[in-house]
């Protein structure tokens, strides 16, 4: 096969992909869930809040100021500590600020990732794919798909790598629809909040290869959905459990036994958790919303690694995908 | 000697039913398909028909047995390209317009997109959608479901076509243009297996009529003979006395 009958294949059958993810039942839910996050993004407005460049000293000081002098000495001195509001949805929802209107901005956007690209813009994502395998696999199409002569693992990974796409079209619309709200409403461009499309990216493809291989095996929509959310779920389990003991006293440690099962299925299965620090970390924004103490320990002790993290998530899901290629095996090559 | 495109040698297939019983779908069968050739493959329902077009398509491997296409073993997947198929009950997802349908099927076969967009409105228009490529196939009768079917069947102009109850579903006017096409295949030096209960479109296209009961052959035999000196038409009768008096033969 020619580079051009590659390109081309993948051109139709993300094509395919994009109707399918249109005319899912889902999709009004989805815009409606975009349009909302944009929406929420774009109506951040601050009042009394400055910006950490255009700061003077003798006007107002964050609170970090009044922690490092003590708070009577700034008042000595005569400046006021900063005391501003965040207002979200034109104002019905007020949040007290006292820092910089990066800080405010930062604060907003590990909370937006939330439900973009980590734990519930994920499953979202994976519930709103998880029909697209069983489908393409429905008798009659996937009989007619298999008099092609190609091999069924081929189209099966064609297929999963154009849902890829249709997903990644559809976080530059959230991803870059929320930042570009939200920069235009504070009138501060984080650039860095755009690493937040990227881990959505790599997140689905370690998470959606588990739904293809329910998918395949079970050819049902509702099989993928309830499967692919429990293995996300027993994923962050062994990606805490791992944490856990990482941070636990010797007295509250678990077996040796246990400590290396778990180490085992850590490596082993996609690492959300560690998805959640790495994009914390890269966005900046682990100081404006600390994760718990004992994922923060993780980090700051060099036991959540980035590459060898996301490699080894990558890895597993290469597995899952092997096997789902075995399900399709060709009849006459058995 | 005319190039023998299929062939199939001592071709056995059961199924086992939900009461663990089973059923002998094909049982030692053997066959060949030459080049340039209708051939109408009949037998009442459960007879195997559509059992031997699934097998030689591969989607089922036979219990024992072999099968060649165009020389190759069915294993062999590049064969494919030479094959259309109709097979039946076609469902399409309704989500895709027959364009696209053909764009999937026709890039996968490995069409390059310079020819597939020409080849597509020929094939649209040759069964007569041409003015409804763009529409959603979720919103398509039987018959014009059945009309897309042959459409990506004959997409590539392959070498063989393998139709089950291609007519299912035509109007008047669509069998007609159906009955033409496959003249002119035959004209071009193509061969096509025609499975049909309708006797008198077999009657009327096939070279070769083939008879098939409880998993054999039970008559396998040019147009002429089975036709005899019959006036009208003749295949009902002379299949009604193939099975009363006929041995299989294999």
């Amino acid at each position: 096969m020619t580079g051009s009958q590659f390109l081309q294949i993948l051109k139709c059958l993300t094509g395919e992909s994009l109707r399918q993810a249109v005319a899912s039942h889902l999709f009004p839910l989805l815009l409606f869930y975009s349009a909302m996050i944009i929406t929420l993004a774009g109506t951040v407005r601050f009042t009394n809040i400055p910006e950490a460049s255009s700061y003077e000293i003798a006007q107002r000081a964050p609170v970090e100021e009044a922690a490092r002098v003590g708070k009577e000495e700034l008042e000595k001195s005569g400046i006021p500590l900063i005391q501003g509001e965040i207002r979200l949805l034109f104002g019905a929802v007020k949040i007290p600020w006292v820092k910089f209107r990066e800080n405010a901005v930062r604060y907003f956007e590990s909370m937006l990732v939330f439900f973009t690209s980590d734990a519930v813009g994920l499953i979202f994502a994976l519930i709103w794919t998880a029909g697209f395998i069983p489908e393409f696999l429905q008798g009659f199409w996937w009989n007619m798909l298999r008099l092609r002569p190609l091999s069924t693992g081929f189209m099966l990974l064609g297929k999963t790598f154009s849902i890829v796409i249709v997903l990644s079209l559809h976080g530059i619309i959230l991803i870059g629809g929320s930042w570009i709200a939200l920069g235009i409403s504070t009138n501060v461009w984080n650039g860095l909040f755009l690493w937040s499309f990227a881990i959505l990216v790599v997140q689905f493809i370690c998470f959606y290869p588990a739904s293809v291989f329910l998918g395949t095996w079970s050819r049902s929509t509702m099989v993928a959905i309830i499967g692919s959310i429990a293995f996300w779920a027993i994923c962050w389990m062994v990606n805490q459990a791992r944490i856990s003991n990482l941070s636990a006293t010797t007295a509250e440690s678990s077996s040796g036994v246990a400590i290396w099962l778990i180490d085992i299925a850590y490596w082993a299965l996609p690492k959300p958790i560690d998805f959640s620090i790495i994009l914390s970390d890269l966005m900046g924004t682990i100081k404006e919303f600390p994760p718990p103490t004992a994922w923060m320990n993780a980090l700051e002790t060099g036991h959540i690694m980035p590459f060898a993290s996301i490699g080894t998530s990558l890895i597993s899901s290469v597995v899952v995908l092997w096997f789902s290629c075995m399900e399709l095996k060709d009849p006459v090559k058995e | 000697m005319t190039e023998c495109i299929l062939k199939i040698e001592n071709v056995s297939k059961a199924f086992k039913t939900i009461r663990k019983s089973k059923i002998q779908a094909l049982d030692n069968l053997c066959l060949s398909v030459p080049k340039g050739a209708i051939i109408g493959l009949v037998g009442s329902n459960r007879a195997g028909k559509s059992t031997l077009l699934k097998l030689v398509l591969g989607l089922i491997k036979p219990d024992s047995g072999s099968i060649t296409r165009f020389s190759k073993p069915v294993s062999d997947r590049s064969t494919l390209k030479h094959i259309g198929a109709v097979l039946e009950s076609p469902i399409f997802p309704s989500h895709l317009t027959p364009t696209a349908i053909l764009h999937i099927l026709g890039s996968l076969s490995g069409i390059a997109s310079e020819d597939l967009s020409r080849m597509i409105i020929e094939a649209l228009t040759k069964v007569g959608l041409e003015d409804r490529q763009e529409q959603s196939v979720g919103g398509f009768s039987r018959g014009m479901t059945q009309r897309l079917l042959i459409a990506q069947a004959i997409l590539a102009t392959p070498p063989l076509l393998i139709l089950d109850e291609p007519l299912e579903g035509l109007d008047f006017d669509a069998r007609q243009k159906v009955r033409d096409l496959l003249i002119d295949w035959r004209q071009e030096g193509r061969s096509v297996i025609l499975v049909s209960h309708e006797l008198e479109e077999i009657e009327a296209l096939c070279d070769r009529i083939i008879l098939l009961a409880n998993g054999k052959i039970l008559r396998d035999e040019p147009i002429e003979n089975w036709r005899g000196n019959s006036q009208g038409p003749f295949l009902q009768k002379a299949m009604q006395l193939a099975c009363a008096n006929t041995t299989p033969i294999g």
